[in-house]
């Protein structure tokens, strides 16, 4: 069994026991923290003893904090005006904005609960018609995942070297292989 | 005044793209995807033949409020479905005579074409990929001319 192959497993096995062992915040509450579990064995397994917050001390943190400070930053789409005066102009929702802000949580989260490190911090930023993108970019890839205003959908097209993705998804849930695909 | 008549725009040839500052982040003048977009139908820019970037940046007046993209034909040529025509805008109700007007199509599925998911993403990671410095920055002094 690889070694991603284990942290999922432990990950899956701690959730079906205790739940999530994140907790998400808002930013001023302190943001992601690990609940942590003291446990001791007993007949049925594992039991949780007491739970103690702290804040993540791994190189992780770094990347969920410029995160956080991304959505953050990314507000600013909500005071864009009309100034081209353009017939198509739709404005910057916090509904649209939230969609995608909270998918980005939910990969990092899923990220972080998997042990994969290098998915990198998006650009947020406005799109056409009301929409908003999230937009990765390193070295050899880019991701573009673009959430339309009003609808529950998102689009995405990804390329790097030998490979292309491209498809619609809810984004209620995290999507693991564009997890992957961005971190391999 | 004679009608201008819509030409053939070669590939090396130039236009010129208008993007308002105000859709920038403050701190941040970096070029991303969403900067191209359709309006009406199609993304508006001006030939180099018949405008300089700063005279496009001062169609729509108070050129501070823009900044200018840079665009080759024929690299918007070479990406699927995405197509040049040079459509000079003359005697027009509610427009300004323009015979730079040239408009870029494709960003948007047409009729008539199969569906593709990702298809915008795609066209628009292309342009930004090709596209992705300012002929004049957000914030540059406004030429006096």
């Amino acid at each position: 069994m690889s070694r991603l192959e284990k942290a999922l497993d432990r990950v899956r096995s701690e959730r079906s026991t205790f739940g999530s062992a994140y907790e998400i915040r808002s930013p001023k509450e302190g943001g992601l923290s690990f609940v942590e579990y003291t446990t001791a064995r007993s007949k049925s397994g594992l039991i949780p003893i007491t739970s103690v917050g702290r804040q993540v001390p791994s190189p992780t943190d770094r990347e969920w904090h410029a995160m956080e400070e991304e959505i953050i930053a990314s507000e600013y789409v909500l005071t864009i005006e009309n100034d081209l005066e353009l017939e198509d102009f739709v404005p910057y929702t916090r509904s649209t904005l939230g969609r995608a802000t909270q998918f980005l949580q939910r990969m990092m989260i899923y990220a972080h609960s998997s042990n994969v490190v290098g998915m990198g911090v998006p650009r947020i930023g406005p799109a056409d018609r009301g929409s908003i993108d999230v937009f990765w970019e390193t070295r050899d890839r880019t991701l573009l995942i673009n959430f339309p205003s009003g609808e529950t959908i998102a689009n995405y097209f990804g390329r790097k070297p030998k490979s292309e993705i491209s498809g619609r998804f809810d984004p209620s849930e995290p999507r693991p292989e564009l997890l992957f695909w961005l971190a391999d | 005044m004679d009608l201008w008549l819509a030409e053939e725009i070669p590939d090396p040839d130039l236009l010129f793209y208008r993007f308002p500052v105000g859709n920038l982040r403050s701190g941040d003048d970096r070029v991303f995807p969403g900067v191209f977009a359709e309006n009406k139908g199609s993304m508006s820019t001006d030939w180099c033949k018949y405008s300089s970037a700063a005279q496009t940046r001062s169609r729509q007046g108070r050129p501070a409020r823009f900044a200018i993209i840079r665009l080759v034909v024929g690299q918007i040529r070479e990406i699927d479905d995405m197509s040049v025509v040079h459509s000079p805008t003359q005697n027009v109700a509610g427009q300004p005579d323009n015979r730079a007007h040239t408009s870029v199509f494709g960003i948007e599925a047409g009729v008539g074409r199969p569906a593709e998911l990702g298809r915008k993403e795609r066209i628009r990671t292309e342009l930004y990929r090709r596209f992705n410095t300012w002929e004049i920055p957000p914030h540059a002094p406004v030429d006096p001319a």
